[in-house]
């Protein structure tokens, strides 16, 4: 295998398979924004074929490190590796921008991390959602206006004793510091399935954002940390209700803290403990009890880290269709990308905007009063599109969902 | 191309429409196949009008024109070989209208094929053309290369489902040409002339293209064989059965290892070869002929048969298939994917020679076949671009022999530049020479994808 992850332009044959399922292409229509056209101007650059990096910088931002692209690729290619690297080669040579420096020091630090969340809550909910807005007010692709309020961080940070089964529950940023409720029904439905659940206190940003934005390089000693804190004890399951932390985890992790033998070895005792929240609940499906019978027409969003790096689209199905009295619509237009990219939708708030938009209009056609999905950055993006479009459904993570029926 | 021409292009086309970054360049120099050649600009028309006005500036300024779909082919088609400008129709993808009623589509030419498929489905109806590539692969692409793909056995080739064509001729007039009638013997088909003729002849803008009902009911069967023998004997006795199955492929050994690596459908990669089937109809007719499938494969010593139960687990299956040329990439760098077609009678002889030839020139082989309609694709790994002379030698002596027993070069893929050097194998020189008078008659002045199998 090579070394460098953007070696593998030298593989790529150019079939074009993942060009029009990458959520990018399918809005602007214009193959240099392709992962096809990354690949080849990736290979260009190493080759001197290039003039300067000044375009190419920019075509490699105008990624939403979704994975559609690996998921269609029957080659197997992983491009986003090849396009963080190149993002990584940049940031060492230009350094980051004042967002992105925002970002590191936002979720670098963990005091910080709490400081920043409790500010943006307090600053939100008490002036901003308080204040009429007549205009849209941009944060983004998401318009102020239109982001639900946010709750309370998450206190307690056991739950339960006596199960015979014990979870690590990685809370992770949003559902810790933002959307706790949802941090809660995951409890709650863990608990019901035979886990104890235990969050860590010290646990750190799981480093994924910095990870796309080409800063893996300081990501080492947060890395360190969070792989003690899963190996302190021993965990039946670690889980998450945020695909992008598993992915961070169970695939990135390893790259990180190469050639340290220690932590390699910690880290591949309890990387086949990890798994998706949709994935260890519905494993464990037979150890919860019935589902209380609720009427509702509901459709899932497929969060993309989950279905594209971690190939989990089933599970979420099957945890719908055990609860009784759901009747269970797809969504047209198939598992794309929400526009939501982590900060993809800062950067190019035109293209989210737009893909967002497809996807509220997708929802509204199923008709259903309930919209599921698996990834907090999903929910908040939904929550906005719909709300921009005016369309009444409910959004809501699977593990609320499951929580109320319990 | 001087500034006043891209000023001139730009005001036809709209800024975001033009493209003259050298970054951008590169992304129009390349399809699926190896040579790549840069363009001097990109341009998305909008309209046929548009694409008129470029083609008359064309003229006067003599630049030469390449049209895209979606740079899928595979023998270098729509790469700009002699620069000049890319005409890339990814944003002229409009359906203008899918008539239930006579059961035809208008559309543009940037369609890709499974969009088009996903607006028919919900309406009952398709269009059955179903290629490799149906993910990335447009309509007008698959027009100017008249692509076959894995149903041409039961549902024939693009041409066949062609009512209507926009063409512009390269002195910028537009020509409308077909009807709506399955029958039409006045004058000349023009019409199917343009339908594989690559972009050297004219420009298509628009398509009317027949629709059929959507089969009730369809079963994928997948049927493994220890031998390619009774693999391509089994082909032959469902042919002279009567059973006209909707598709049925050949994947050899080399090839499923690869697919079922990332598709994961379950296939055997022990297996010298299977055959994947799809039987589609009424209900009553496809279960009927699933017995008469199932107990002939049988008879051919057919085993670890399975019988897609869902939609999801045909999908599968065909994910397999399909995933063939791209999954080539997990054996070696570069892949060649040939399209040599034969008499089905003469596929086992004709895949025996391609064996020996590539081990005797000393090249990695792996072989899909749409063995229904004989034509085979060996697909050629290779690790450096060198190595590609391996692969051209195989074909120049087999060649020969396909040729004389009544078989083709190409069955779909197209001349492009990758097959120009065997094209007198196959074509007589009264033949080319009357090719070369139709060039000149519709083109004069070269400006229609010069460099390309014709010129």
């Amino acid at each position: 295998m090579a070394d460098k992850a953007s070696d593998i332009t030298d593989r790529c044959l150019k079939c074009g398979f993942c060009v029009n399922q990458c959520p990018v292409y399918r809005e602007l229509k214009d193959e240099t924004v392709s992962p096809r056209a990354k690949l080849r101007l990736i290979k260009a650059y190493r080759e001197g074929a290039l003039k300067n990096d000044k375009i190419l910088r920019k075509v490699l931002s105008n990624c939403l490190m979704c994975e559609s692209c690996h998921k269609n690729c029957p080659g197997g290619l992983h491009t986003s590796d090849a396009i963080s690297e190149m993002r990584a080669e940049f940031r060492t040579k230009y350094g980051l921008d004042w967002k992105k420096k925002l970002l590191k020091a936002a979720l670098g630090d963990k005091r910080l991390r709490k400081l920043s969340a409790y500010w943006a809550r307090l600053v939100y909910n008490n002036l901003i959602s308080n204040i009429p807005m007549p205009l849209n007010m941009p944060a983004g692709a998401l318009s102020l206006k239109n982001i639900p309020r946010l709750n309370k961080a998450l206190k307690n940070m056991t739950a339960g004793t006596g199960r015979t089964k014990k979870a690590f529950f990685f809370a992770g940023c949003v559902d810790r510091f933002m959307f706790s409720d949802t941090a809660k029904a995951v409890i709650k439905v863990l608990n019901a399935a035979g886990f104890d659940v235990e969050i860590s206190p010290d646990e750190r940003c799981c480093g994924m954002p910095l990870m796309i934005s080409g800063d893996s390089a300081s990501l080492g000693k947060s890395a360190r940390i969070n792989i003690d804190l899963m190996s302190a004890k021993s965990y039946d399951a670690i889980v998450s209700g945020c695909p992008t932390c598993i992915v961070a985890l169970k695939q990135k992790y390893a790259g990180i803290i190469k050639g340290d033998a220690e932590y390699e070895e910690k880290l591949n005792k309890i990387v086949p403990l990890m798994s998706d929240f949709t994935e260890l609940v519905a494993n464990n499906l037979s150890s919860l009890p019935p589902l209380k019978e609720l009427k509702s027409t509901v459709t899932y969003h497929d969060p993309c880290h989950l279905i594209n790096s971690l190939g989990i689209s089933l599970e979420p199905r099957k945890l719908i269709a055990a609860a009784p009295g759901t009747v269970f619509k797809e969504l047209p237009g198939g598992a794309s990308c929400c526009g939501s990219g982590g900060f993809y939708h800062v950067y190019f708030p035109e293209i989210a905007r737009k893909i967002g938009k497809k996807k509220a209009e997708n929802i509204k056609s199923t008709g259903a009063g309930v919209t599921l999905t698996a990834c907090p950055a999903c929910k908040l993006q939904l929550i906005s599109f719909t709300r921009s479009a005016s369309i009444k459904t409910e959004i809501r993570h699977i593990a609320e969902f499951l929580a109320e029926r319990l | 191309m001087d500034k006043r021409t891209l000023a001139e292009l730009e005001r036809i086309a709209g800024k975001d429409n033009l493209k003259t970054a050298l970054e951008e360049l590169v992304c129009y120099s390349y399809d699926g196949y190896l040579k790549e050649s840069l363009p001097d600009a990109v341009v998305f028309p909008e309209s046929t009008e548009q694409v008129s006005a470029i083609v008359k500036l064309a003229g006067s300024e003599g630049f030469f024109i390449t049209s895209r779909g979606s740079g899928s082919n595979l023998c270098g088609a729509s790469v700009p070989k002699k620069g000049g400008l890319v005409l890339a129709f990814s944003r002229m993808c409009r359906t203008i209208k899918i008539d239930r009623e006579e059961r035809f589509a208008i559309i543009e030419p940037g369609k890709v094929l499974d969009d088009l498929e996903l607006e028919l489905s919900p309406l009952g109806l398709s269009y059955p053309v179903d290629l490799g590539s149906s993910k990335i692969a447009t309509i007008g692409g698959s027009i100017a290369l008249n692509s076959g793909g894995m149903k041409a056995i039961k549902y024939g080739v693009t041409r066949d489902y062609l009512l209507g064509l926009t063409v512009v001729l390269a002195d910028g007039s537009i020509l409308e040409l077909g009807t709506k009638t399955k029958k039409n013997v006045v004058g000349y088909d023009l019409m199917s002339l343009f339908c594989g003729s690559e972009g050297t002849l004219g420009i298509i803008t628009q398509a009317v293209v027949k629709l059929v009902v959507k089969p009730k009911a369809r079963k994928v069967i997948v049927a493994h064989f220890r031998g390619m023998e009774s693999a391509c004997a089994a082909v032959n006795e469902v042919l002279a059965s009567g059973l006209i199955p909707a598709a049925i492929e050949i994947i050899d050994r080399l090839v499923i290892g690869a697919v079922e690596d990332y598709a994961k459908a379950g296939l055997d990669k022990a297996a010298e070869a299977l055959l994947l089937i799809e039987l589609d109809g009424k209900e009553s007719v496809v279960e009927e002929d699933s017995r008469a499938m199932n107990a002939l494969l049988d008879r051919h010593g057919a085993y670890g048969k399975k019988e897609a139960a869902t939609a999801a687990e045909s999908d599968k299956l065909w994910l397999a298939r399909k995933s063939a040329f791209p999954s080539m990439t997990r054996l070696k760098n570069i892949c060649i994917a040939e399209d040599i077609t034969v008499p089905v009678s003469r596929l086992y002889e004709v895949i025996t020679r391609l064996n020996e030839l590539s081990v005797k020139n000393g090249v990695l082989m792996g072989l899909i076949s749409h063995s229904g309609d004989g034509n085979l694709h060996p697909h050629f790994l290779i690790d450096n671009k060198e190595e590609e002379l391996k692969a051209d030698r195989v074909l120049e002596e087999l060649t020969p022999f396909v040729i004389s027993i009544g078989g083709t070069l190409s069955g779909e893929h197209g001349i492009g530049v990758s097959k120009k050097k065997f094209l007198g194998f196959q074509l007589k020189e009264n033949e080319l020479r009357i090719m070369r008078e139709l060039k000149k008659l519709y083109d004069p002045k070269g400006i229609l994808n010069p460099g390309s199998f014709i010129d």
